[in-house]
């Protein structure tokens, strides 16, 4: 009975909004939209993005670091293959590894653990955020 | 990929084609002056929000994606834009609840609609819109007008699809009360025309 009477209203609304008629825009509504973008699109080739730093520099950076790096490590201690079982890798699991970087800095695993939650936790946050003000923007 | 065939134009419009996006606000922009219009009250109001929308849409549409039609993207945009007007102007969306049991004689309405002239009936639901809140002028412009579907008229209005449905159901009976009210004196007169032919016989 519930649903008849709904259907009955339904029926009987969409008979009456068909008679319903669009508002109409103001007449010149058009033209000054398109004005308006015109005047965007130039402001916008106008300020054409360029980025702080180039990316010739970037690589010059990249290409200074990796040369300084490679000068301290080869340059003091001569190349072994004995430095690879030092690393104790087989330890990963029980953050033992990190003995052999520093002897004077110790940290405990559960640090170690927390800063790895940590950073993964800000990864995720920095990406969700991002995500979300980019859908924003589009709103705002 | 767009599901509608504004596909073409958005793509020509992207790589810069103002006249393309031009042929787009031709197309919507009655449709989006409505809803602006149904939203903040006021034309000067709605000729703003109306312009913003179609100037934010024009610099967002490279993130378009096509996932929904580009005019349910479009309302979107112009559902936010006025109600970011409406916080700048300290106005709200007036709302009202369902007052009283909802009894109302359909077939007697769909009789006097039905004797009604295409011009009275064009003025009655005009004015029956009016009286509307802009919340329920909204979504029923956009369910029976635009036809879109609860899942579209969720994703311009930002609410879940059984918040739409609510939404829709109570603007439905509030429309009809209206319509009743305005009806009123043409379904009295109608029964008067019927009794005085009843005593002629």
């Amino acid at each position: 009975m519930k649903k008849h009477k709904e259907k009955e209203l339904n029926a009987f609304l969409e008979k009456t909004t068909k008679a319903l008629e669009l508002e109409r825009a103001p007449k010149n509504f058009v033209s000054s939209v398109m004005q308006q973008v015109e005047v965007r699109k130039a402001n916008a080739s106008n300020i054409a993005y360029t980025p702080l730093v180039s990316s010739t520099i970037w690589v010059g950076i990249a290409l200074m670091v990796v040369i300084v790096f490679g000068f301290l490590t080869l340059e003091s201690n001569p190349v072994t293959l004995d430095w690879f079982s030092t690393l104790k890798i087989y330890t990963v699991g029980t953050m033992d590894f990190l003995d052999t970087v520093s002897k004077s800095f110790s940290v405990s695993d559960s640090t170690i653990y927390a800063l790895v939650g940590l950073l993964v936790f800000m990864g995720v946050q920095v990406w969700y955020l991002k995500r979300f003000f980019a859908q924003r923007q589009v709103l705002l | 990929m767009s599901k509608d065939n504004d596909h073409p134009l958005i793509s020509l419009a992207c790589k810069g084609d103002t006249a393309a996006y031009g042929q787009l606000v031709e197309k919507y922009q009655h449709m989006v002056y409505t809803l602006a219009l149904k939203l903040v009250g006021r034309p000067e109001d709605a000729e703003e929000v109306a312009q913003d929308a179609f100037l934010k849409a024009y610099e967002a549409l490279h993130s378009f994606k096509g996932e929904s039609k580009f005019s349910t993207w479009l309302y979107k945009i112009t559902y936010h834009k006025g109600l970011d007007l409406l916080k700048k102007r300290k106005r709200t969306i007036h709302t009202h609840s369902l007052d009283g049991d909802f009894k109302i004689d359909i077939p007697s309405l769909v009789n006097t609609w039905d004797e009604l002239e295409i011009k009275e009936q064009r003025e009655i639901i005009k004015k029956a819109m009016d009286d509307l809140d802009s919340d329920d002028a909204i979504v029923i412009t956009l369910f029976y007008f635009e036809e879109l579907s609860l899942k579209e008229m969720a994703e311009v209005l930002a609410l879940k699809s059984n918040a739409v449905k609510v939404k829709l159901f109570r603007a439905r009976k509030r429309l009809a009360s209206i319509l009743r009210r305005k009806l009123e004196p043409e379904i009295i007169e109608g029964y008067e025309v019927h009794s005085r032919r009843l005593l002629n016989y």
